[in-house]
C-alpha cells in the first residue's frame, strides 16, 4: 500500500470516527413510528413484489387506456392551482358541508379548509388517531385508528357523538387487536355506512340517531365501500360486488382485490380499482357486466377512484411513494380525457367538490387541483422585428459548447455567445425551423441541471425545465431526461415531452418501471423520428447499452440492440470515443460509433466511424465505415480530451467569406475536437476547422440553415 | 401476510441496528454533515424495508443496505449542491473537545477528507468505499452499479488527482 493510500484509510477512518450518530434503538423506534405511518398504504406489497422480475424492463403506462387517441397536445389538462399547507400529515379528505376536511394523523384531528381562501380554518381534535373522513347529513363523520367514528358538526367544531368501534370489529377482535384499524366511509341515502376491511364488519349508522348498526346487513369479506346512484355497495376481493342498503343486487364472478383496490359508484355503474394491475374496470350496476377496464399500466402502492360530475378520477401512488398521478377517465368509455398529473406527494385519496379536486398528501400539504385547465397552444412565430439582442433564423449556421457557454457561429464563420452567464450551459441543438435553440444548464458544479429553451427572434430565453439532455422534434416538440426519482438503488430516469416554447406541465413517462430498480441506469441520448411520435434513447448501466425506441403516445418501447457497448470506450484518459444517438436529417435514427485507434505513446491517431440506422424493426449490423486519420487535422494535439458528436446528414460547404455552411445531404459529418481545437468533418473527408478559442464540445448544426443551401430542393 | 409481517419486521430490526451506526458513519464521511447523514440512513432503511420482498439473495442484504445509502448519498449530492452546508458544517464543529484531540493529526485528516469531498461524486465514492469501507473493487462495483473496470479507473484518476491537490496543501499547510 502506498503512502497515499495508507495515508486515505487513516485519515478517513478518523473523519468517520469523529461522527456519533444517535443511539440504534432510538433511531430505530423513530423508523418504526414512520414506517406505521406509511404502513397503511403499503398493504399487499409484498406479496406481490415476489412477483416482480427485476431484470424485466416494462414501461409503467400502457397503449390501453389512450387508445387511439394523440395525447400527445389534447386540449386540457388538470392543473395544480394550490398546494395548502394542513399543519400536519394529511391522510383522508372529504368536501361538504361547507368546506374541505382533512384528517391529520399526527395531529388527531381533522383540519377545516375554506375553499375560497385556500387556507386552513379550523381544526377539531378527536380521542384516537384521525383516518377516513366523509361528509352528509350535516355532519362531518371522521373515524380513527381504534375504529370509533365521530361525528361532528360543521358550523361549531363540536365533537356531537362518538360511536366506539366495538362493533365494528365484531366477529374479528383478534384481528382488530394487533394493529391500527382503517376504516372505510360512505354517506348513503339513509346515513353512514362504514366497514372494518380487517374483519368484514359493515354497519350502516342512522343519520339522525345515536345507535349504530341498525342498517347493517351482513356481507362476508367486504373490504370498501362507496354510495352513489342512489345506493350504497361494497365490494370484496374475493370478487364481488354487493349492495348493502337493500336485500337484493350482487354480482360476483368480477376481478379479485390485490389489497390496493378502491370503490367509486357513479354514471350507472361501479369503478374499481387494482393497485397490483394498475386497472379500473367500469361494472354496469344493472347487471353486473364489466363493460370496459382503463389499463394505466404498472404497478402501485395504491390506486383510489372518485367520482365528480363529468368524469372518474383514479389517483395512483408509486410504489416508492415519493410521487402520484391522477388520471381523468371518461365516465362511458373509460378512456383517458387528458394528460395524466403527476404530483409530488405521497397522496392516497381525492375528493372533488367546490370545482376543484382536492388530494392530501402526506407530507402535509393538499393539492387543490382544477379538473380542466385548457393548454395554451404552441406560441406561432411572431411577425415582430427582431430585438436587439434576437438572431434570425438564418443567421446561425451551428451552435456550439465552449467554456460553459453557448456560442452561434455564423455562415461568414463568426463567433458569437448566446449565453455569456457565470453558469454551465451545455448540449445545444436547433429547432428544425431555426427559432428555438435549447440546451442543458447548471448552476454549480454539483447543480441539477436544467433544460433552457432560447426563443433566437426574441432573444431571450424561456421555459426553464428540470432536466438533461433535450432533443428536439421535427414538429416543435421537445423532449429531455428528467431527474430520477431519489430512490435506494438509483431509481429511473423519466423522459419528458412538451412544445417548444410552452411552459405548460410537461407529459412524461419512466424511462424504465419504477418498480425495476436497475442500478446505474441512465439515458444518455434522445432523438426524436420524423413523425414526431416516437423518441429513441440510449440507456443503460455498467456499460451496456441499449437503443430503445419509445412511443410517446402509448408509452411503449422497445429495445432495437442488443447491448451496444457504451460510451467512454478508450481505455485510458485520452479522450471520449464512443456511441452517439442522433437523428438523420430525416429524422431516421442514426446510431455512430466512434472510436480511437490508440497510436505510439498512448496517444490517439486515428479515428474510425461506423453507423447503425433504424429501418422500423430494428437497427442495422453496425460496420465501421470511415477511418480519419487524426494527424490529417492540421493542429491537432493527441494529447488533448479527444471527443467527437453527430452533426447529422449535411456536407459541408466554404463559403466565399472564409466561413463554412451546411448543406443537406444523405451523408453523415461529425466534429472532433481535441480541447483546444475544433472541426468538422463531413464522410468525404472534407474538414473545416471552427475558428474557436477554448474548449469546444458540444455541436449541433442549424436544420433551417441546411435546408435553406439543399441544393436538391433549389432543384 | 401478518406472520410474514411480524417476521420481516424482526429480521429488519437486527439488521437496523446492526447497520444503522456504521452506514451513519459512511454517509458522513461522503457528505460531510451528520444530520443529513442520519436522514440518509434512515430513508435507505426505508427503501430496503419496503423493498424486502424483492431482495432476492438475503445473505447479500448488507451489500444491499450499503449500495442503498451510497446511491442516496450521491444523489444528494448531485441534488443539493451540498458543498456549500458541508464547509460551513466543517468550520462549526467543535472537535477540540473530543478526548482523544490531536490538532496535527486532525489537520492532517481534514486536508485529506477534503481533497475527497472535491472529487466528483464518483470517484469520491470510490475512494471513500475502498479506504474508509476497506471494500475490495468488486464490492465496489456492486454498491456503485458499475464495472470493476470502472472502478480500476475511478480509483486510479482519484488517486492521481489526490496526490496533485494533497502535495500542494500538505506542504502549504507545513
Amino acid at each position: 500500500m502506498s503512502d497515499l493510500e495508507k495515508l486515505l484509510r487513516s485519515s478517513l477512518q478518523q473523519v468517520g470516527g469523529e461522527f456519533h450518530p444517535s443511539d440504534p434503538a432510538a433511531a430505530r423506534e423513530k423508523f418504526l413510528r414512520t414506517r406505521r405511518r406509511r404502513r397503511f398504504y403499503a398493504v399487499g406489497e409484498f406479496a406481490l413484489a415476489a412477483g416482480i422480475a427485476m431484470a424485466a424492463i416494462l414501461f409503467v403506462a400502457q397503449a390501453d387506456v389512450t387508445g387511439d387517441d394523440d395525447l400527445q397536445f389534447v386540449a386540457s389538462a388538470p392543473k395544480v392551482i394550490a398546494e395548502i399547507d394542513s399543519g400536519s400529515d394529511a391522510v383522508a379528505v372529504a368536501v361538504g358541508e361547507g368546506a374541505v376536511w382533512v384528517t391529520n394523523e399526527n395531529g388527531n384531528g381533522v383540519s377545516q379548509i375554506d375553499p375560497a381562501t385556500d387556507s386552513k380554518i379550523g381544526e377539531v381534535e378527536i380521542d384516537g388517531t384521525a383516518d377516513e373522513v366523509v361528509t352528509g347529513f350535516g355532519a362531518v363523520w371522521v373515524s380513527d385508528t381504534d375504529g370509533n367514528i365521530y361525528r361532528i358538526n360543521p358550523s361549531t367544531l363540536e365533537v356531537l357523538l362518538k360511536h366506539t368501534g366495538e362493533m365494528l370489529s365484531r366477529g374479528g377482535a383478534e384481528a382488530a387487536d394487533e394493529g391500527d384499524i382503517h376504516l372505510d366511509l360512505a354517506v348513503g341515502p339513509s346515513g353512514l355506512w362504514a366497514v372494518n376491511p380487517a374483519t368484514g364488519s359493515i354497519s350502516g349508522i342512522e343519520a339522525t340517531s345515536a345507535p349504530p348498526g341498525s342498517h347493517s346487513r351482513a356481507v362476508d369479506g367486504v373490504t370498501d365501500i362507496a354510495a352513489g346512484d342512489e345506493g350504497v355497495w361494497g365490494y370484496g376481493p374475493e370478487g364481488f360486488l354487493a349492495r348493502l342498503d337493500a336485500e337484493s343486487g350482487r354480482f360476483d364472478g368480477l376481478p379479485s382485490g390485490d389489497g390496493n383496490s378502491d370503490l367509486a359508484i357513479g354514471f350507472g355503474a361501479a369503478w374499481i380499482s387494482s393497485g397490483g394491475a394498475g386497472e379500473i374496470h367500469r361494472v354496469d350496476l344493472s347487471n353486473g357486466e364489466i363493460t370496459n377496464t382503463a389499463d394505466i399500466g404498472g404497478d402501485y402502492a395504491d390506486l383510489t377512484v372518485d367520482i365528480d360530475e363529468e368524469a372518474v378520477w383514479a389517483l395512483a401512488m408509486d410504489r416508492d411513494r415519493s410521487t402520484s398521478t391522477l388520471y381523468q377517465l371518461d365516465p362511458v368509455s373509460g378512456k383517458l380525457l387528458s394528460r395524466p398529473l403527476k404530483l409530488d406527494g405521497i397522496a392516497a385519496d381525492i375528493s372533488a367538490g367546490a370545482g376543484s379536486l382536492w388530494i392530501p398528501d402526506l407530507d402535509g400539504k393538499i393539492f387543490r387541483v382544477a379538473p380542466d385547465v385548457a393548454d395554451s397552444p404552441s406560441p406561432e412565430p411572431t411577425e415582430d422585428q427582431p430585438s436587439e439582442a434576437g438572431l434570425g433564423d438564418d443567421d446561425i449556421v451551428m451552435v456550439v459548447e465552449r467554456d460553459g457557454d453557448i456560442f452561434v457561429l455564423n455562415p461568414d464563420g463568426e463567433v458569437n455567445n448566446l449565453t455569456d452567464s457565470p453558469q454551465t450551459e451545455s448540449d445545444p441543438s436547433v429547432s428544425p425551423d431555426g427559432r428555438w435553440i435549447v440546451y442543458e444548464r447548471r448552476a454549480e458544479r454539483f447543480g441539477f441541471p436544467e433544460v433552457v429553451t432560447y426563443d433566437v427572434q426574441q432573444g431571450k430565453e424561456c421555459c426553464v425545465r428540470e432536466g438533461s439532455r433535450p432533443a428536439i422534434g421535427p414538429h416543435d416538440q421537445i423532449a429531455w431526461v428528467m431527474p430520477a426519482p431519489t430512490d435506494a438503488t438509483g431509481g429511473a430516469q423519466e423522459i419528458g415531452f412538451s412544445l417548444l416554447g410552452s411552459d405548460e406541465e410537461p407529459l412524461s413517462f419512466p424511462a424504465v418501471s419504477a418498480d425495476v430498480a436497475i442500478p446505474g441506469f441512465a439515458i444518455i441520448d434522445l432523438a426524436w423520428d420524423q413523425t414526431g411520435q416516437t423518441i429513441a434513447f440510449e440507456g443503460g448501466y455498467e456499460n451496456l447499452n441499449n437503443v430503445f425506441i419509445a412511443d410517446v403516445i402509448t408509452n411503449s418501447a422497445q429495445v432495437v440492440t442488443d447491448m451496444v457497448p457504451a460510451a467512454n470506450v478508450l481505455p485510458d484518459d485520452r479522450g471520449e470515443g464512443g456511441v452517439y444517438l442522433a437523428p438523420s436529417s430525416s429524422y431516421d435514427y442514426s446510431v455512430i460509433h466512434g472510436c480511437c485507434v490508440v497510436g505510439d505513446g498512448g496517444l490517439p491517431t486515428e479515428f474510425t466511424f461506423g453507423q447503425l440506422t433504424y429501418g422500423g424493426d430494428a437497427l442495422g449490423t453496425f460496420e465501421f465505415q470511415e477511418t480519419l486519420d487524426l494527424n490529417e487535422l492540421e493542429g491537432f494535439d493527441a494529447t488533448g480530451d479527444l471527443w467527437t458528436a453527430l452533426l447529422g446528414e449535411v456536407w459541408i460547404e466554404q463559403t466565399d467569406v472564409g466561413g463554412f455552411s451546411f448543406v443537406r445531404r444523405d451523408t453523415n459529418a461529425f466534429a472532433v475536437g481535441d480541447g483546444t481545437h475544433l472541426w468538422l468533418v463531413d464522410d468525404n473527408g472534407k474538414s473545416v476547422e471552427v475558428p474557436l478559442d477554448g474548449i469546444a464540445e458540444g455541436t449541433a448544426p442549424n436544420p433551417f440553415h441546411a435546408d435553406q443551401n439543399n441544393p436538391n430542393e433549389e432543384g | 401476510l401478518d406472520r410474514q409481517t411480524a417476521e420481516r419486521d424482526a429480521e429488519f430490526s437486527a439488521l437496523f441496528d446492526r447497520h444503522y451506526g456504521p452506514m451513519c458513519r459512511l454517509a458522513y464521511v461522503i457528505l460531510g454533515d451528520g444530520a443529513m447523514a442520519e436522514e440518509i440512513v434512515m430513508e435507505a432503511m426505508l427503501k430496503t424495508y419496503t423493498g424486502w420482498g424483492r431482495i432476492r439473495d438475503m445473505d447479500r442484504i448488507d451489500a444491499y443496505v450499503r449500495r442503498a445509502v451510497v446511491n442516496q448519498c450521491r444523489s444528494k449530492i448531485r441534488r443539493k449542491g451540498i458543498e456549500n452546508r458541508v464547509n460551513a458544517v466543517i468550520h462549526h464543529r467543535d472537535e477540540t473537545k473530543a478526548p482523544d484531540w490531536d490538532p496535527e493529526r486532525h489537520e492532517t485528516g481534514r486536508l485529506v477528507w477534503e481533497a475527497v469531498r472535491g472529487l466528483p461524486e464518483r470517484q469520491r465514492a470510490c475512494v471513500i468505499l475502498r479506504y474508509y469501507e476497506d471494500l475490495p473493487e468488486a464490492e465496489i462495483a456492486h454498491a456503485l452499479g458499475c464495472s470493476v473496470g470502472t472502478v480500476k479507473s475511478q480509483l486510479s484518476k482519484s488517486r492521481a488527482k489526490l496526490e496533485k491537490v494533497l502535495a500542494l496543501s500538505l506542504r502549504g499547510d507545513a
